[in-house]
């Protein structure tokens, strides 16, 4: 057995370390990834096709979870709903992580005025409640996917930046890093061949913690009628529809719902289980 | 056997007796104690001048009163008037007050107070254009008399003055307090005197010690205390744990779901609202500038599937500004059946086989949204892509729904005995400087403003009802300036099983009479 094999094999035994509760977040997470790569395959109607001689049908045959108001199967788009929810997740975690990284290896790694001017900036945003902060961010770019995804980016700016900003600081304290400036190391080298690196880690685990929560803020966003608009559909827009008939077809609102708790849930576990594995000393602190 | 039968027929003669005994009890109403209502929307005014929503009506009617009344029947008739007297060949109404009327500050309802309502009403309402547009000055010629002198006849003056143009404000309370101040106090003749209000969180009204009307008409509560629920889940668990007695602004799935449990619905005899799809049809380079585009997104909508499944059956249909059953409805209007091949015939016709994008707007607290998503699906299937647009409220009413300057917008409004004024109000070329809806993206042609105009100064009946039904055709058939949607009732309670509307909603009127509102036992 080689090196590497036997540092997979341990990687692997600490991420599924917490057993069934690990297994079952992964095969629900890649259940919704197979769903919203698949969405086109698995369902046969468009899911935003209306047909008001289905509305509000029940749960049959043709429509396993039934027809929402305007006859379109519920079924399809939650199969949308999840490619919708995901690209939007992902996407402003990409974003989000990227330009929080950058920011924060450079406040961190100049200091001076700039690191003081970003991280007073942090402050500043923090000082916003951050649904409130989202929520304007969100209605100035624009009720598309691109304005969400830029609002939901900005809104995770500075947890990624404080971060990094930290560990930046604590890193470059060391002697190989101080060797690297005494030998006059070009700085962007520092940064990308040996901060970055060093860091990240920590980062992406904070990453997959946010996709959870990102999946979250997305879905409360459409739920007020500010996130994803109408036709496309979106858990969170589809709860928002669902929630009038909760008295009479409780599906409605229940399946993305429960889409929306099992995802994030998911997410969540396999984050924690991913930092377990990558530093077990960061155990609780993320 | 006999004694036996006549022992069955003697006990069945007992239980129905009984019977009747408990059908009687069980209807008879309860006078006094305090009926708790909620609306879903709070006012935006308490002067009587002020208002324009359903829920500023609901609010004030037990303050103010109107001039004008519908009896039972449906039949105008002068309530706080004591006669109008129409004189085509002078141009003027004749409005006489009944003696002995007071608001509740004490003040009398004379001459005096009735010129200044008016004259006030003109300058200040929103609405002047609507009501008095054709009015040229009034004039007091005794204590309870005055003229209201016409610039060209208007057939519409009654019904005005059923209307928030016939509400009387207290003269007195405008002249001791200021107008700024009567925008937040109702003082009225009505059988109640607004005693609280708390802005978005209620309002409570007790019986008008000196009541007019009170032998007659008298209060059948001693308090009403109305509320602001605006999310109908929590207005349907509010009526299902009694905590409200009736509520106003309910959706069409709350109706339904509450009336197949025994509550009460009731609805206005005169007053529709039609929600119109209205295209901006004179923007030059829109595809909307195009009749038969127009007439092919008529053709492409399926409004009776949209009542019957997304209004359960609660909306109706009409293929014309007009509700059938009422005069102005013109049986020589043909509309527009569903038809979607028809509908890609005539877009293939205009140049646009492929379709197009435009956009619908609609104000976000309309909740149109039912019907904002069904259109979008609907015009999908001809190949028009429609992006929504949802403005906010502000700028909605204050703008959205008058200057949006492309596409369409989507927009309910009431009418019902008014239905002239609103035409000339939305489609005439006088809309293009007063309120109409798309007033400068839609097209206002010579021969349905002459029609229009004709109809509002008609000398008779049938020359006003004529001349409406030509506009009716101009308006759906020949220039396809709008698509109605689908129908609603103009104003819809859903009370407690125990509330009874004898008159309240339930009836010709464009402001409640609260005095039929009432508990049985």
């Amino acid at each position: 057995m080689t090196k590497r094999s036997i540092k997979v094999q341990s990687f692997l035994k600490t991420f599924f370390g917490r057993g069934f509760i690990v297994y079952a977040a992964a095969l629900i997470a890649l259940m919704f990834i197979l769903f919203a790569i698949f969405a086109d395959v698995l369902s046969k109607y468009d899911p935003n096709e209306i047909d008001l001689m289905q509305s509000l049908a029940l749960p049959s045959s043709e429509h396993i979870f039934g027809c929402d108001l305007h006859g379109r199967d519920v079924f399809a788009r939650i199969l949308y709903g999840a490619r919708i929810s995901m690209l939007i997740s992902v996407f402003s975690c990409i974003v989000g992580a990227i330009i929080g990284m950058l920011l924060g290896l450079v406040a961190g790694y100049r200091e001076g005025f700039i690191g003081t001017l970003i991280m007073r900036y942090v402050d500043l945003q923090l000082a916003i409640p951050p649904m409130l902060f989202t929520i304007i961010i969100g209605m100035l770019a624009g009720h598309n996917m691109f304005g969400l995804v830029f609002a939901l980016s900005f809104g995770m700016l500075p947890g990624f930046i404080r971060l990094m900003y930290g560990l930046v600081l604590s890193l470059k304290q060391n002697d190989y890093i101080v060797a690297l400036k005494f030998a006059r190391i070009p700085t962007w080298k520092i940064i990308l061949g040996h901060l970055l690196p060093n860091a990240f880690p920590t980062m992406l685990v904070t990453f997959t913690m946010n996709l959870g929560s990102t999946i979250m803020l997305e879905s409360t966003l459409s739920f007020l009628g500010i996130g994803i608009q109408q036709p496309t559909a979106s858990w969170g827009s589809m709860v928002s529809d669902g929630y009038s008939y909760i008295f009479t077809r409780p599906f409605l609102a229940f399946v993305p719902g429960i889409c929306i708790l099992l995802l994030v849930l998911s997410f969540n576990i396999l984050g924690d289980s991913l930092r377990d594995a990558i530093d077990p000393r960061l155990k609780g602190k993320l | 056997m006999k004694k036996t039968l006549s022992l069955l027929i003697a006990l069945v003669m007992v239980l129905s007796c009984f019977a009747f005994a408990s059908t009687a009890s069980a209807e008879e109403r309860v006078m006094g104690g305090t009926v708790t209502g909620a609306m879903n929307v709070d006012v935006n005014t308490y002067a009587s001048w002020r208002i324009r929503s359903q829920q500023e009506k609901t609010a004030l009617s037990p303050v103010y009163e109107t001039l004008m009344r519908f009896d039972a029947e449906g039949n105008l008739q002068p309530y706080l008037a004591e006669s109008l007297t129409a004189d085509q060949a002078n141009l003027t109404y004749t409005v006489k007050l009944r003696d002995g009327i007071t608001f509740s500050d004490g003040s009398k309802l004379d001459g005096d107070a009735l010129l200044w309502n008016f004259e006030n009403f003109k300058e200040n309402s929103q609405t002047s254009a609507t009501h008095f547009g054709s009015v040229d000055h009034f004039e007091k010629t005794d204590d309870l008399t005055v003229v209201i002198h016409l610039k060209e006849w208007n057939t519409q003056i009654p019904f005005s003055l059923n209307s928030v143009a016939g509400l009387m404000y207290s003269k007195k309370a405008f002249d001791e307090n200021g107008y700024d101040w009567c925008l937040e106090h109702a003082v009225g003749t009505g059988p109640y005197v607004m005693t609280e209000y708390i802005s978005d969180d209620h309002k409570t009204y007790e019986k008008n010690p000196t009541y007019w009307n009170a032998e007659a008409e008298p209060a059948t509560f001693d308090k009403i205390t109305l509320k602001i629920i605006a999310d109908t889940m929590s207005a349907q668990a509010a009526l299902l744990s009694k905590e409200i007695d009736f509520y106003l602004g309910s959706d069409n799935q709350m109706k339904d779901t509450l009336q197949s449990m025994g509550y009460n619905l009731y609805h206005n005899k005169m007053w529709y609202t039609i929600y119109f799809l209205i295209f901006g049809s004179a923007v030059e380079g829109s595809p909307l500038a195009d009749v038969k585009v127009r007439q092919a997104i008529a053709y492409a909508i399926d409004s009776d599937a949209i009542s019957k499944n997304l209004d359960y059956g609660m909306s109706f249909v009409s293929n014309q500004y007009a509700v059938e059953g009422t005069p102005f409805y013109s049986s020589e209007v043909k509309g527009y059946e569903y038809n979607v091949e028809k509908a890609k015939q005539l877009l293939a016709e205009a140049g646009y086989p492929d379709g197009f994008s435009t956009k619908i707007s609609v104000g976000v607290d309309q909740r149109l949204d039912r019907y904002m998503v069904a259109l979008q699906g609907y015009l999908q299937k001809v190949g028009i892509t429609v992006e929504l647009d949802y403005q906010e409220t502000a700028i909605w009413t204050s703008k959205g729904i008058y200057e949006t300057d492309e596409g369409m917008i989507l927009a309910g409004h009431g009418f019902g005995a008014n239905l002239v004024n609103q035409a000339v109000n939305n489609f005439s070329k006088r809309a293009i400087s007063g309120v109409g809806m798309l007033k400068n993206s839609k097209l206002h042609p010579d021969d349905l403003d002459a029609a229009l105009m004709a109809a509002l100064s008609a000398a008779d009946n049938d020359i006003m009802l004529e001349n409406m039904h030509e506009a009716e055709r101009l308006i759906i058939d020949e220039y396809c300036l709008g698509y109605p949607v689908v129908m609603g009732y103009g104003g819809e309670i859903i009370t407690q099983p125990d509330i009874i509307d004898s008159g309240f909603f339930a009836d010709f009127n464009e402001m409640h009479t609260w005095t039929n509102l009432y508990r049985v036992k």
